[in-house]
């Protein structure tokens, strides 16, 4: 879907413009390879361009029908120069291509890892709408296009450059006749490019398209065929099926036909054209009397044509190439233009814990999630939240964590303004446990230290013991180091609860959040780590969301929350006394415990 | 090695033998024809020094030259056409074979077959084919004929000693590039590896932003990646360093061969059996040997790879049908009583029971309700009466005949199911409805009613494009409870006979489910329905309910005398009603 909408858009100039000065910018970064590179490109381009005028002087001056060379060592220096150049000449290509294919890739890393730090600081509400698969091909596949950019500028269409020159060059020192009948052909070349370029683009785009489509068609069959099967419409699948595949072939067969006609067959008859024409040139001069072409020179105009058109065949078969590359790194430029959460602010030591809203109101969208809530909290103090599904009480817990800022009202870190401060800083301070927490491709001890300096794997060991992991511990085949696979698939929920809490417990942060940190827990392990969650509380503000209200009783304040209002705060007994929306709640939940 | 590509490919040819014919004739047309402009520059050039050359001559020489350019690039549009016109139809009848094939396979053949595999099969490895008998068969001509060609233009042109000395470098260049190609290959995979890693190290990245966030560890997520790109520049300029070298030895050989043509050549020349004009045809005869003689190691590279896709996709076209059916098979005609009789069930390829002595008798008309804890066997149960698997005896009958007797598309067409899985298809809603229907025939008024009947009326109203918006994958997000009811909707567009709803109810609400269980039990009056469920107010009305566990039945009866025995029902409904209440009344 994405592609379709960038297709649609066409750039203007500006950006175009913008576009390539930024391509230019990475360029620049990997300029000593790039020099060097183009340097040698040039260097090899003459001494490939050498070799036919030796060839053509032993053609010219040593080899008579009959005769036998006239000067034999002279020969032998002249073939010895010619191999000479001809190895320095694949030597310096060689090393070119090394030095331009390395500042190709280079640049690509550059790019990949500003990408991957912009996609590090964007705010947490970029990711809510866009599905993780295509962040991910804007740092890996999207950077690997503009790297086959690199490449194919650099290595092919600069070479081609390189070599026309040469060849002018080198033409017009020889003859200058030669390079006006080899100029001929430029405008016919160009027209032939264009036309290939045009058509092939679009083909190559529809050709594509509809693969994908017939990508999509198959997959949605194969996962459905159970259904299709069941209701007995495999007819009606397979004739679909059929357009699409038809679809295909046919984009396939306009690429053939455009391939057939033009592109390499068409450059080659226009490479017989010219030696052709070259020959009338010969002949004429001969025939008349008027001139003598050398036919030495008439080698190397042939071997030229030949070089000429090789490298710009080369450079055809690429400019598909180009096109997907340039698109791609729009995608990559528009995704760094995307505006990063703000990275200053006041720097404050290690905090201590007291935490105060005020007057907070917030909204994803339009509608207010949070509407004027207050509270305050002192350092150490456990706070709970209650409410129904929606009736705001992650969205404190984001809050707090800075992942999105307050329309109204401020929230206070140890008195400061939380907007003020630095949010990375801020939550160095600050642990969560989410209702599904998150785990790393890695190992158990990573998971649990995160690699933070300072959490060895005696005190990764600790934490988890302490949150009452031993019996998951025994499960592990290699200890700490087990490894944990794509978002920790081999864990239940309940292991990966546990995991989380030493993680938690492992960094010792002084704000702990804990958001339905127990509910994809059963009853018996609850127990067992009631313990550990009594363990990590001590000496931290707490921020609690739970379920079941047997494991916030205990809180020092309790707030129940209902479509973004406080609607009652106070101690557990408090609430009981108040006879309220809580009391209710506790009720019915010690009933059915009861039952 | 070439009977077996026969073997493989031997189709292709049947198949395609206009097109290959043309193109062979077109080639080998080509072949000779290209031949003409390196001899004629020689030529020209020493009758022409010579004065053996007259004006008038000369232009007709001329003149043939450029008509000799006209043909090749007609029979070189001719034979590059036909050959991958061939080659897009081959792809194209190969994708449509496999799709017949998939069409006709069962659940088993699914758990067999990751989706995975069976895409990379119809795109990845057709895409093979194609190159194989597309771009193969040009570099299969241009290595074998061309230079065969070439080789006898210039033995009997030139001199045989001199072209035999001369092609000694090719060989050597050939080996050459076999072998470094043979190095490049596990390079080749090594950076794909690092890009896998570096592509999975993204996605924990932006998966986990959250906790990356929370913890505040986007330094050290930093530099892990910078590790692996960094490692994914070193693989990548490791191929690099190998890939540069194919240029250099396609240089530095023919350079090679020029060389001796030149020196021996001159030597040949003052024995006088070679003119200058001759040898810069033979220098071009050369030149034009380079391209053939790599194109060699292209063949066997596509040719394998070509080979051990067919292997794949032939797999697929071996795989035996689990089931058969005679061809006379009776038709179901509808109707009839569903009898389970000590029933067993086990998946294909495992050893455990799924299902074990099921008995149970549903009277025609009647209502079946399946219940039981998760994994217990109530998916594995109602799917049976859609044969997917090979059955054996008569322990499942469906109106007195074993149901394994049936022509499965009469069963089919009789059943309206919706599956626990709910899936949708990349389709409007109306058109995902439709393929419930079996007929065009009054179809927009039995789809208003299936839509009524499924409760989905008052949900069209707050869609924005209604029965026309789009749903599946690309489309809107939809509720798992208006997917479900969707669902329901299409098994009933065919009023079947038998309609079975597998936990299509637990997304909607209670209100919901009600108003369709009410409706269902008013619209199919004298049809048999089977609806399994874990919220038992969805079976409290059903004819006979069955509770599974572990594969057997636990216990049967009527909600009434369920409750009445007591058991595992019975804690369950009480439970359930609680739970219920609860949910009504809190805040």
């Amino acid at each position: 879907m994405a592609e379709a909408v960038s297709e649609k858009r066409v750039l203007t100039k500006e950006e175009k413009k913008r576009r390539n000065k930024r391509l230019f910018n990475y360029a620049v970064q990997a300029k000593k390879p790039l020099l060097t590179g183009l340097f040698l490109t040039a260097l090899a381009v003459v001494f490939d361009l050498l070799g036919p005028f030796i060839v053509a002087y032993v053609v010219d001056h040593e080899i008579k029908t009959g005769l036998g060379p006239k000067d034999w060592p002279l020969v032998f220096l002249l073939l010895a120069a010619y191999l000479i150049c001809i190895v320095l000449a694949g030597t310096t290509r060689l090393r070119a291509a090394l030095n331009l294919q390395s500042a190709a890739n280079r640049i690509a890393q550059y790019m990949q890892i500003d990408v991957f730090d912009h996609v590090q600081k964007l705010p947490i509400s970029y990711f809510d709408s866009l599905p993780a698969g295509t962040v991910v091909s804007r740092v890996t596949n999207d950077t690997t296009a503009v790297r086959t950019l690199f490449v194919v500028v650099l290595s092919e269409l600069i070479t081609a450059a390189a070599y026309v020159l040469g060849i002018f060059v080198s033409l017009a020192i020889l003859d200058i006749r030669l390079l006006f009948i080899s100029l001929t052909v430029i405008p016919v070349l160009i027209l032939i490019i264009w036309d290939f370029r045009r058509k092939s683009s679009r083909y190559n785009r529809e050709y594509r398209r509809n693969l994908s489509e017939l990508n999509g068609n198959l997959n949605e069959n194969i996962q459905g065929m159970e259904v299709i099967r069941a209701l007995g419409q495999e007819a009606l699948i397979y004739k679909e099926f059929s357009e699409v595949n038809r679809s295909v072939y046919d984009a396939d067969i306009k690429l053939t036909k455009l391939y057939s006609y033009s592109s390499f067959n068409a450059t080659s008859t226009l490479q017989y054209v010219m030696a052709g024409a070259v020959l009338i040139y010969f002949g004429y001069g001969s025939l008349s009397g008027a001139y003598m072409v050398p036919l030495g020179n008439l080698y190397i105009f042939i071997d030229y044509m030949n070089k000429f058109f090789n490298r710009i065949n080369n450079a055809m078969n690429r400019i598909g190439e180009l096109e997907r590359a340039l698109s791609a790194a729009d995608h990559v430029f528009e995704l760094l233009e995307e505006e990063t959460d703000r990275q200053d602010g006041e720097l404050l030591p290690k905090l201590k814990g007291s935490v105060r809203f005020e007057h907070v109101t917030f909204a994803y969208k339009d509608e207010d999630v949070l509407k004027d809530v207050s509270f305050s909290v002192k350092a150490g103090e456990t706070i709970a939240f209650v409410g129904a599904t929606g009736s705001g009480k992650s969205t404190i817990m984001n809050l707090l964590l800075g992942f999105y800022d307050a329309q109204q009202g401020e929230i206070y870190l140890d008195g400061r303004p939380l907007s003020s401060l630095n949010k990375r800083r801020a939550r160095e301070s600050m642990a969560i446990v989410q209702q599904e927490p998150y785990l790393f491709t890695g190992t158990v001890l990573e998971n649990i230290s995160l690699k933070q300096e300072g959490i060895d794997r005696e005190r990764a060991l600790d934490a988890l013991f302490e949150v009452g992991g031993e019996v998951l511990f025994s499960h592990l085949p290699d200890g700490l180091d087990t490894p944990v696979s794509e978002k920790g698939g081999e864990f239940s929920s309940g292991e990966r609860q546990l995991l989380s809490f030493a993680r938690a417990l492992a960094k010792d942060p002084c704000i702990l959040v804990l958001d339905e940190a127990t509910a994809s827990i059963d009853s018996e392990t609850e127990a067992a780590i009631q313990k550990g969650i009594t363990r990590l509380k001590e000496g931290r503000t707490t921020f609690m969301i739970a379920h079941r209200l047997s494991t916030i009783r205990h809180a020092d304040q309790i707030v129940v929350l209902d479509h973004g209002r406080i609607i009652e705060h106070g101690s557990h007994e408090d609430l009981i006394k108040a006879e309220g929306t809580y009391w209710r709640m506790y009720q019915a939940q010690s009933s059915q415990n009861g039952a | 090695m070439f009977k077996r590509l026969y073997r493989s490919f031997g189709w292709f040819f049947d198949y395609y033998k206009r097109e290959y014919l043309l193109s062979l004739l077109a080639i080998a047309v080509s072949y000779v024809l290209t031949l003409v402009p390196p001899w004629l520059v020689g030529y020209l050039a020493d009758t022409l020094t010579s004065g053996a050359q007259t004006a008038e001559s000369f232009r007709r020489w001329i003149i043939l030259l450029f008509f000799v350019i006209v043909v090749i690039y007609f029979v070189d549009y001719v034979w590059g056409f036909y050959i991958y016109k061939a080659s897009a139809s081959i792809s194209l009848v190969t994708r449509q074979r496999l799709m017949r094939k998939f069409l006709r396979q069962t659940p088993i053949f699914y758990s067999r077959h990751s989706t995975g595999s069976l895409l990379g099969k119809a795109t990845n490895d057709v895409y093979a084919l194609e190159e194989f008998a597309g771009y193969g068969a040009m570099v299969f001509f241009d290595s074998t004929l061309a230079p065969l060609s070439l080789v006898l233009i210039m033995g009997i042109q030139v001199s045989w000693l001199l072209t035999l000395a001369c092609l000694l470098p090719l060989p050597v260049m050939f080996l050459a590039s076999k072998e470094l190609g043979r190095r490049v290959y596990p390079k080749y995979d090594a950076q794909q590896e690092a890009f896998d890693a570096m592509n999975e190290e993204v996605l924990d990245n932006v998966a986990g932003i959250r906790a990356i966030r929370a913890y505040a560890i986007e330094d050290i997520r930093r530099e892990d990646f910078i590790k692996s790109s960094e490692n994914l520049y070193q693989k990548r300029m490791e191929t690099v360093k190998i890939n540069v070298f194919f240029p250099f030895i396609g240089k530095v050989m023919p350079a090679l061969s020029y060389l001796i043509a030149l020196s021996l050549g001159t030597y040949v020349v003052s024995n006088g059996r070679l003119s200058p004009g001759q040898m810069v045809s033979f220098i071009f005869y050369l030149n034009m040997m380079i391209w053939p003689v790599l194109a060699m190691g292209d063949v066997i590279n596509v040719s394998q790879q070509g080979q051990a896709s067919m292997d794949r996709i032939q797999e697929i076209y071996d795989y035996k049908e689990e089931i058969t059916e005679a061809e006379d098979a009776p038709l179901y005609r509808g109707g009839g009583d569903i009898e389970f009789k000590h029933f067993d069930f086990s998946y294909p390829g495992t050893k455990e029971k799924a299902l074990e002595d099921i008995s149970f008798t549903l009277k025609e008309g009647q209502t079946l309700g399946v219940v039981g804890r998760v994994g217990s066997g109530k998916t594995t149960l109602l799917k049976q009466l859609l044969a997917f698997y090979p059955l054996t005896g008569a322990h499942l009958k469906l109106a007195g005949r074993p149901i394994q007797v049936y022509n499965r598309d009469s069963l089919r067409n009789a059943i309206g199911y919706s599956p626990q899985q709910v899936f949708l298809f990349s389709r409007s809603i109306r058109e995902n409805i439709l393929l419930g229907s079996k007929s065009a025939k009054d179809e927009e008024a039995r789809l208003r009613r299936a839509i009524e009947i499924a409760d989905f009326t008052k949900d069209l109203a707050q869609l924005d494009h209604g029965l026309d918006t789009q749903a599946g994958e690309k489309g809107i997000a939809l509720s798992g409870g208006q997917k479900q009811r969707i669902s329901i909707a299409r098994a009933l567009m065919r009023d079947p006979e038998i309609l079975i709803l597998d936990d299509s109810l637990s997304a909607v609400d209670a209100t919901t489910e009600e108003a369709i269980l009410q409706r269902l039990r008013e619209n199919r009056k004298g049809k048999t329905t089977l609806i399994s469920a874990h919220r038992l107010s969805c079976v409290m009305e059903a004819d006979l309910i069955i509770v599974l566990e572990e594969g057997r039945i636990e216990q049967q009866g009527t909600h009434e005398e369920l409750m009445a025995a007591g058991g595992w029902y019975r804690e369950q409904f009480l439970r359930q009603q609680l739970e219920r209440e609860q949910r009504g009344g809190y805040v």
